[in-house]
């Protein structure tokens, strides 16, 4: 198979850069509260301001910048239809009719808001797995589960189990790529006939995958018993987590910026100053 | 300075649990510190079953074998044969566990518990040695074969192993890696440690000391490598091997006398000694 | 019957940073009863070149025609261009996916229509050409040994009477018998009319077997033509990575010094060349 350097969505770039140098713990709770604060903010004119803010982080984190637009591609298509639905079906103030569909002011808010608020979403995760190597967010996952391992909460295995799914994805990919094109070869047509027909012809696809992954498993677990895995029991880290005042800075102007955009959003919904 | 550890088995023998026949029937083999055995025989001979007791993945249903003077079949001590002993196997991506190379080459040390100032050390060194300083950063999916293969063999390296195992590993490979990697191992067989290589390619084992044939479970020949390589081209295909034509060569200029004896089974070596008329 | 490649270029993720050339400006052709090998490294475009033959990849700049047609999206289902030049992928862990193996290796000609008598026939048919014995038809092939499923996939794919096969690295992971089989059944085949397409990156192997060779390096063509003139134009400059035959090299370096006059494969001739000059 060719050598194409695959760089999936979301990949990880490596970088000198503050965010790059971040403990994954405060990443992963900062962009957690991003992802859940952009549901909180109702004005949509809160919205050129969280570009703004996305902005700088893109621009701290040295990550070039088509390379963090390049992970919305997979949602494009959903942002487009939400945006449909919001203006076709939404009632109030008219703006433009034509026959039975109407665009009102309010459908055009709506579309708007929630079309970036997706945007958003995706971008925020993808700066987080582009600013952070799987191993560090699988640690800091790790370490952020810890508190759980006393009611029983298998924390380190999860981890793991997270860190090789990411490793092989490419890995899967191309496999499952080539198990078709073994299939194509041999008459297989997957746009021809009804639709039960083309799932079926998915079995000869499916069965060798589900048959490779099981036996790659096999040898893979073999592999790192060879390797001295004896589970999260004394296993150090290469980079061990450290939390320091980067970090207590980061969330202190987390915080800071947080109560601002709140604030800025509740001028922009109640007062009158358009 | 690393030295090699001895392997020795002594009556081993092994069915897996489903089988109605043994996979190897009682087996003596003793193997000395800083040795390269060459493992050789047709599928189904039972020689990737004998490497795996090596390192006690498997252990003999009958019989014992001591790695380092350690019996394999002791549970405690698993642990310290397999930070001695360490392994590579046949298809690259069966063994590398990170996303990104330098994480891959640290899961080993990582598991050893070793300080974090230690880790980077020897990942450094083991990607040096490997050629592969330079994408440590990168991902897995951008490495050819070759270099995925190499890059489990940093993984290796940066364990320390007092014992190379290599269970088919360059049979996946195009020959340009494989040299390559032929060109680590060597070095590392300089530095003492012992190599038990298996694989049914008479070319990449030129510079071992010692060959092994196996059958059906049971070894049929036991030689070093200069007297191995000395048997006819038809006599090896008989044990399904191909002769290489480097020792054709080598055999058909030793007996019209135009090299010397102890001239190597490699292209320079022989070029030199020509040279030398 | 014949495939011909014209100037054939192929780039992958055109437009993005991860755009790769992968063929730049190929061409070859092979006949029915021919054995031509497409030899190179891993990211020589051998691959890329070898799905072109049959449709999995379309040309983009250059043409592929198989029996006077040319390969488009379209014409890929209307010239049955995949029954015609069948493919062996290197790993048969990669397309066995059926309970029997009969129901493998009848997967092909079914696709393509044939059915009852001439059906079995062609099952039988393609079992003993891969020299396996017809009790292996009920057995699960998950079950089977590694050389026995490559024999299967290959037959499964013999069974659908291709005029052509492609085989990419057949013989990778095969002991010496093995791949001594490997190279009666493509002589077998070749005398039977087939043509074959051998994808590899053992130049030994290449040089003994073929009528023609194409050798590739980063997608360029860097030789093409018969085993001797490629062995030649290999040693005049060395131009690939790909490591020379041992043989081939010192002789080549022998020859450089003046020590024998002519290059050679074959190990028995040289040391007659060189005890003639000592």
């Amino acid at each position: 198979m060719p050598l194409i350097s695959k760089i999936s969505i979301g990949q990880f770039i490596p970088a000198k850069s503050f965010i790059h140098d971040l403990d994954p713990r405060c990443k992963i709770v900062v962009t957690i509260f991003l992802m859940a604060e952009i549901f909180i903010f109702k004005s949509v004119r809160t919205i050129p301001f969280w570009g703004l803010f996305l902005f700088i982080l893109i621009y701290l984190s040295k990550v070039p910048f088509r390379a963090v637009l390049r992970s919305v591609k997979p949602i494009l298509f959903f942002v487009i239809f939400t945006i449909f639905i919001h203006l076709l079906g939404t009632k109030g103030n008219n703006l433009f009719s034509m026959g039975p569909f109407s665009i009102t002011k309010e459908g055009c808010i709506g579309a708007l808001t929630m079309s970036f608020r997706l945007l958003y979403l995706v971008l925020y995760a993808a700066i987080l797995t582009l600013t952070t190597s799987p191993s560090k967010l699988s640690n800091g996952i790790e370490s952020l589960m810890t508190p759980f391992k006393k009611i029983g909460f298998p924390a380190h295995e999860v981890a793991m189990m997270i860190t090789i799914a990411l490793r092989f994805i490419p890995t899967l990919f191309e496999e499952t790529s080539r198990i078709i094109k073994s299939q194509l070869s041999r008459g297989v047509n997957f746009n021809e006939g009804s639709l039960i027909k083309r799932a079926k012809a998915y079995i000869p696809v499916l069965v060798p995958m589900f048959a490779l992954v099981f036996m790659r498993a096999d040898i893979l677990a073999t592999a790192m018993e060879s390797r001295c895995y004896r589970g999260g029991i004394g296993k150090t880290e290469m980079y061990p987590l450290t939390w320091g005042k980067k970090e207590n800075i980061t969330i202190i102007m987390f915080i800071i910026i947080s109560f601002s955009m709140l604030f800025l959003d509740r001028v922009f919904r109640y007062s009158t100053f358009f | 300075m690393k030295t090699g550890i001895p392997f020795s088995l002594k009556g081993a023998e092994f069915r897996y649990p489903d089988e109605a026949e043994n996979t190897l029937f009682p087996l003596d083999l003793e193997i000395r510190p800083g040795e390269w055995v060459a493992v050789l025989g047709p599928n189904g001979s039972g020689k990737t079953t004998l490497l795996k007791m090596l390192n006690a993945l498997l252990v003999p249903t009958q019989g014992l074998c001591f790695v380092d003077g350690v019996d394999s079949s002791d549970l405690n001590l698993t642990g310290s044969i397999r930070e001695k002993v360490s392994m590579v196997f046949q298809n690259p991506e069966d063994q590398i566990v990170a996303a990104i190379v330098e994480e891959d080459v640290a899961f080993g040390p990582e598991n050893l518990g070793l300080e974090p100032e230690d880790i980077r050390i020897r990942v450094r060194d083991a990607l040096t040695t490997a050629n592969l300083w330079e994408k440590r950063t990168l991902p897995i999916s951008s490495l050819s074969g070759g270099q995925k293969q190499r890059l489990a063999l940093a993984g290796i390296f940066a364990m320390k192993p007092k014992a190379l195992l290599l269970d088919e590993a360059l049979s996946m490979l195009d020959p340009y890696s494989k040299k390559e990697i032929i060109k680590l191992i060597i070095n590392e067989h300089k530095s003492g440690i012992t190599i038990v290589q298996v694989t049914h390619d008479l070319d990449e084992i030129l510079f071992a000391d010692r060959v092994i044939v196996m059958e059906n479970g049971e070894i049929t020949c036991d030689e070093s490598i200069n007297e191995f390589l000395r048997r006819s081209k038809e006599n090896l295909h008989e044990m399904k091997l191909k002769k290489p034509d480097i020792s054709i060569l080598r055999e058909l200029l030793i007996n019209k006398k135009i090299i010397p004896e102890n001239t190597k089974s490699d292209i320079d070596s022989i070029n030199k000694a020509l040279c030398l008329l | 019957m014949s495939i011909v490649v014209k100037e054939l270029y192929h780039t992958y993720n055109l437009g993005l940073p991860t755009e790769v050339t992968a063929l730049s400006g190929v061409s070859m052709s092979t006949e029915r009863g021919e054995i031509v090998s497409v030899v190179g490294l891993m990211g020589s475009g051998k691959s890329t070149l070898a799905q072109h033959l049959n449709g999995l990849l379309f040309a983009q700049i250059g043409s592929v025609s198989v029996d006077n047609c040319e390969i488009t999206a379209k014409s890929v289902f209307t010239n049955e261009v995949r029954r015609k030049v069948g493919y062996v992928f290197q790993y048969p862990e990669q397309q066995i996916f059926s309970e029997t193996v009969e129901k493998e290796i009848s997967f092909a000609p079914t696709n393509w229509g044939v059915t009852g008598t001439e059906l079995t026939k062609r099952i039988k048919e393609s079992l003993s050409t891969v020299g396996l014995d017809e009790n292996v038809l009920t057995k699960n092939p998950f079950t089977l040994s590694s050389g026995i499923k490559r024999r299967v996939a290959i037959a499964s794919v013999i069974a659908a009477t291709p005029d052509f096969i492609v085989l990419d690295e057949p013989n990778a992971g095969l002991d010496a018998r093995g791949t001594e089989e490997l190279i009666n059944l493509m002589k077998t085949q070749a005398d039977q009319g087939v043509g074959i397409v051998h994808i590899t990156h053992d130049l030994t192997l290449a040089l003994s077997i073929s009528d023609k060779i194409l050798v590739l390096d980063e997608g360029k063509s860097i030789s093409w033509g018969t085993p001797k003139k490629t062995a030649e134009l290999l040693c005049l400059e060395h131009l690939i990575k790909l490591p020379l035959p041992d043989i081939l090299n010192l002789s080549n370096i022998l020859k450089k010094r003046g020590k024998v006059n002519q290059v050679t494969l074959n190990p028995y001739e040289l040391a007659s060349m060189i005890s003639e000059r000592e």
